[in-house]
């Protein structure tokens, strides 16, 4: 197992380069110019791009051009994105905490309406609440999040104006970049916390709400059927069957005892669906304009902004690849019975 | 008259050798000798797990030895070429132990027959082929109607009595029968026994019988091989086995084997 | 094993709708050209455009479903869109299948060197979200239909190829595989003959049952402007349209309502289709069930 880990672990960036050498192979289609923004560190640059081109010698073979990027990522230079009009380093740094706040709250929606309606609907098994979860679950797999993002936009904030879209108003704008705010880790819900900005929080948290709400919909449709299955499952043991025996109230057995225990496949499968939900944000970021990193990306492929892609690529997969990892060990290590090869 | 089978010093070590770490080593037969004379069957019992299969294999050919070296008719397997051994095929044959697991599925009956005879070129016209497919069924005591079926339609023992007809097909004089009986329920066990005491008596062939069974193997058997972890503890005639157990390994497990008449 | 298929189905109340939904949009796309017929004979997948105004018209006895920004009639839409959702869904799963089974195929036949180093190619592939790379791969290739199918088919592949080599391996280990060497069969033969046709069955139908969700990623990719293009009959591209119009207007917030639902609930019934239909073949395929 301690093995296995190693080797996987050897192989991650081996991975990573693999899918961004693919893909730098794939600009070589691309015109020398396009690519040449990937080497200009100013917007003033680009007018004088024959420079660039020769300097950085963007017609040598793939190779050589592949070396040079790579070199660049080492020192921390990711090129210059024109679509988001800074430098890609920059722009990452500066969307991916959102995009990870977005995923954590999304997350524990999943966990807290899964667990809520998979249970239900396991307790109530063939009853008018089981058949509603179930047909959520189903539902949820098949709607696609952008056509249930505009629903979702259209009611509440066309009809009701309550979640209006962006990452957060222009009053929480003027107050997050006067000098008085200070950065501690990026995350806006945890510095507005620790400024003590309560305003703000709300803001910030009721910005959140669609598209959290719009990004859970597939991960929870998996987590009512895991949950109803594990909590089935745990309703025909012994040991339930003997708590009845026992007298125990039916509430306390439900909650106390089989609860308990058919949370943990739940869990474990969050941490996984933590991982996926990386691609949905691609979509959801867009639909609600939020300032994420899967709104740059698109963006950038939009634009055909070539450092843009390449930047936004390489860190997917760096998150993907390492998250797939963690998922892989939080797994055996809730689960004794599962091993590794 | 040479033997059908000899078996000389046979060692076979199966190696694991990790991406990374050391490799490890498992000794699944150390230094295996038998001898299986014409026309007379020589059982092979043991446990799980203490290498029978593994022993099946590697006279087969589908497993290389580590050392030591396997006489069929006196022709030493080893080094053969591979169209030496599809010469060596027509001579011995095997019957499995799970049918449902050794038939295609998707093959008609007529196309496992077949498909020996094709690979060797035999019964090419299509009336002889016909007539000797017929000719093998009654063999296994099966109708000839059943020729368009497959071998989802059959029962367990008919389906080992196909997979019978399917070893006959290039007319061996050596069958290797891995546990055939186990798979199957006690009363259609008793069936099939008698189905290869009567083919092994009609044809004169040499059966290597490999089986956990000590009741088995004494309803069929002239010698019996007795095997643990990889060894071969005893060896003698089936009479003197029974009557006579010297092993300590063999008498434990008589001990265990309910009475033949109790079956 | 199709008899007991079937029988399955029909008894399971939400396969058959499954198997309902799907025969309906595949009669949809067969009877496109009689349901919504087209004046544009060499491109029938260019929307009519009524008139150049700009604000979508509701439903009317016209317009059936309404029409969307520009005056792009929606059922013709929803009709011919169906058409190019089967094209889409069915070409890419096929040459996907076709790649994954190659590729599968030579690793598990190999096996080896060869065999580690494929599946670290799949490896590679796999490890961004399939939506994200095809979404990138799109976007440099240039955004039309071909193309997206090109960048979908690529990233389809590898997923087919992985589940190919599974089942051969498995197979390869069978009994009756044993038995064709012991009766003298060469390699070619054992492959061709006995482990591919075992193999491949099960790996089709989970092929075929992924349509569903190559549509709904190939309209994701449309919808993001990195596949079909405007006045394309295509849903993803529809609901693109649709995004300009969603707060509707100021004292009717849900006055263009049907831009949405109709492309929306058309993707949506499609999608929902071949996921039950896949529930019910994942479970009769599942070994466990016998």
């Amino acid at each position: 197992m301690g093995r296995f880990m190693l080797r996987r672990l050897c192989l991650l960036p081996l991975v990573v380069l693999g899918v961004t050498f693919l893909l730098f192979f794939l600009t070589q289609r691309l015109s020398p110019e396009m690519r040449a923004s990937l080497y200009v560190k100013d917007p003033r640059q680009m007018g004088a791009l024959e420079e660039v081109i020769r300097q950085y010698g963007l017609r040598d073979n793939v190779f050589k051009q592949y070396g040079r990027w790579l070199g660049n990522v080492v020192h921390g230079d990711l090129g210059y994105s024109p679509s988001a009009n800074m430098p890609v380093a920059q722009a990452l740094k500066q969307y991916l905490p959102a995009t990870i706040q977005l995923a954590l709250v999304t997350m524990l929606l999943v966990v807290f309406f899964g667990v809520w309606f998979g249970a239900a609907s396991a307790v109530h098994k063939d009853k008018w609440q089981d058949i509603v979860a179930r047909f959520i679950s189903v539902g949820g797999f098949s709607l696609p999040i952008f056509v249930l993002g505009l629903i979702l936009l259209m009611v509440f904030y066309g009809k009701l104006h309550w979640f209006a879209p962006g990452g957060y108003s222009i009053q929480t704008d003027i107050i997050i970049h006067s000098s008085a705010f200070k950065t501690y880790t990026g995350f806006l819900l945890l510095d507005s916390l620790l400024n003590g900005q309560w305003r703000v929080f709300g803001d910030v948290l009721s910005h959140l709400v669609l598209p959290a709400l719009t990004l859970c919909i597939g991960s929870f449709a998996l987590m009512v059927r895991v949950m109803r299955s594990s909590m089935l499952e745990e309703l025909n043991k012994d040991y339930v069957r003997t708590a009845r025996a026992k007298g125990l109230r039916e509430s306390q057995i439900i909650y106390k005892h089989a609860g308990k225990n058919a949370i943990i496949p739940v869990i474990t499968l969050a941490g996984i669906q933590f991982i996926r939900l990386l691609g949905g944000t691609v979509i959801v970021e867009t639909i609600f304009d939020y300032p994420g990193i899967g709104r740059f990306g698109v963006l950038a492929a939009q634009q055909l902004d070539i450092a843009g892609i390449l930047g936004f690529s390489l860190m997917v997969a760096v998150l993907f690849v390492v998250g797939n990892l963690l998922s892989d060990i939080l797994y055996t290590a809730a689960d004794p019975r599962i091993r590794l090869e | 008259m040479t033997n059908a089978i000899v078996v000389k010093q046979l060692y076979k070590t199966y190696e694991h050798k990790p991406w990374l770490g050391t490799k490890t080593q498992k000794e699944v037969l150390q230094g295996i000798d038998l001898t299986l004379p014409r026309g007379k069957v020589l059982g092979l019992v043991g446990e799980s797990g203490c290498g029978k299969s593994t022993l099946c294999k590697v006279i087969l050919g589908i497993e290389p030895a580590t050392s030591g070296t396997v006489l069929i008719n006196g022709q030493n397997t080893s080094g053969l070429s591979v169209r030496q051994w599809r010469v060596m095929r027509r001579q011995m044959q095997v019957v499995f132990q799970d049918p449902y697991a050794s038939l295609d599925p998707r093959f008609s009956v007529r196309k496992l027959l077949s498909e020996p005879l094709d690979i060797h070129g035999l019964y090419a016209h299509k009336q002889d082929r016909e007539e000797y497919l017929r000719e093998l069924l009654r063999a296994v005591q099966l109708d000839a109607a059943f020729l368009d079926r497959y071998p989802h339609e059959f029962s367990g023992g008919q389906r080992q009595r196909i997979a019978i007809a399917r070893a006959l097909a290039l007319n061996p004089q050596i069958l290797i029968a891995d546990e055939p009986v186990s798979a199957l329920d006690v009363s259609v066990q008793a069936q099939i026994l008698n189905l290869l005491k009567e083919i092994q008596r009609q044809r004169n062939l040499s059966i290597l019988f490999v089986t956990h069974d000590f009741a088995v193997a004494r309803f069929l058997c002239d010698d019996i091989a007795v095997m643990q972890n990889g060894q071969i503890v005893e060896y003698t005639t089936a009479e003197t086995l029974f009557e006579h157990p010297q092993a300590a390994y063999t008498k434990k497990l008589l001990a265990a084997v309910p009475s033949v008449e109790g079956r | 094993m199709n008899k007991r298929l079937f029988k399955r189905i029909y008894k399971n109340k939400t396969s058959l709708c499954g198997l309902l939904l799907v025969t309906l949009f595949a009669l949809i796309a067969l009877l496109a050209p009689v349901l919504a017929p087209t004046q544009n004979a060499h491109n029938p997948y260019q929307l009519p455009q009524a008139s150049y105004q700009i604000e979508p018209q509701a439903p009317s006895t016209q317009h059936w479903f309404g029409t969307t920004e520009q005056q792009y009639d929606l059922y013709y839409g929803v009709v011919w869109g169906t058409r190019l959702a089967f094209k889409i869904g069915i070409s890419v799963t096929l040459f996907a299948f076709l790649i994954g089974l190659c590729v599968g195929g030579t690793a598990s036949y190999f096996g080896g060197k060869v065999d580690e180093t494929l599946m670290r190619l799949t490896d590679i592939v796999f490890a961004v979200p399939s939506l994200v790379l095809a979404m990138v791969i799109a976007a440099m290739l240039g955004p039309d239909i071909k193309n997206m199918m090109i960048a979908l088919t690529a990233v389809a592949w590898p997923s087919y190829a992985r589940l190919v080599r599974g089942d051969i391996l498995s197979v390869k280990q069978r009994d009756y595989v044993t038995a064709a060497r012991t009766l003298g069969a060469g390699g070619g033969r054992i492959f061709w003959r006995h482990i591919v046709p075992n193999a491949i069955y099960p790996s089709v139908v989970v092929a075929s049952l992924d349509i569903g969700y190559v549509v709904l990623t190939a309209a994701s990719l449309s919808f993001l402007g990195l596949g079909a293009q405007p006045g394309t009959a295509d849903w993803g591209q529809l609901i693109a349209m649709a995004r300009n119009w969603v707060l509707g207007t100021p004292g009717h917030p849900l006055a263009y309502w049907y831009t949405v639902v109709a492309p929306g609930g058309a993707i949506f019934l499609f999608v929902l289709g071949w996921n039950l239909l896949g529930d019910a073949f994942r479970d009769i395929l599942d070994p466990r069930q016998g």
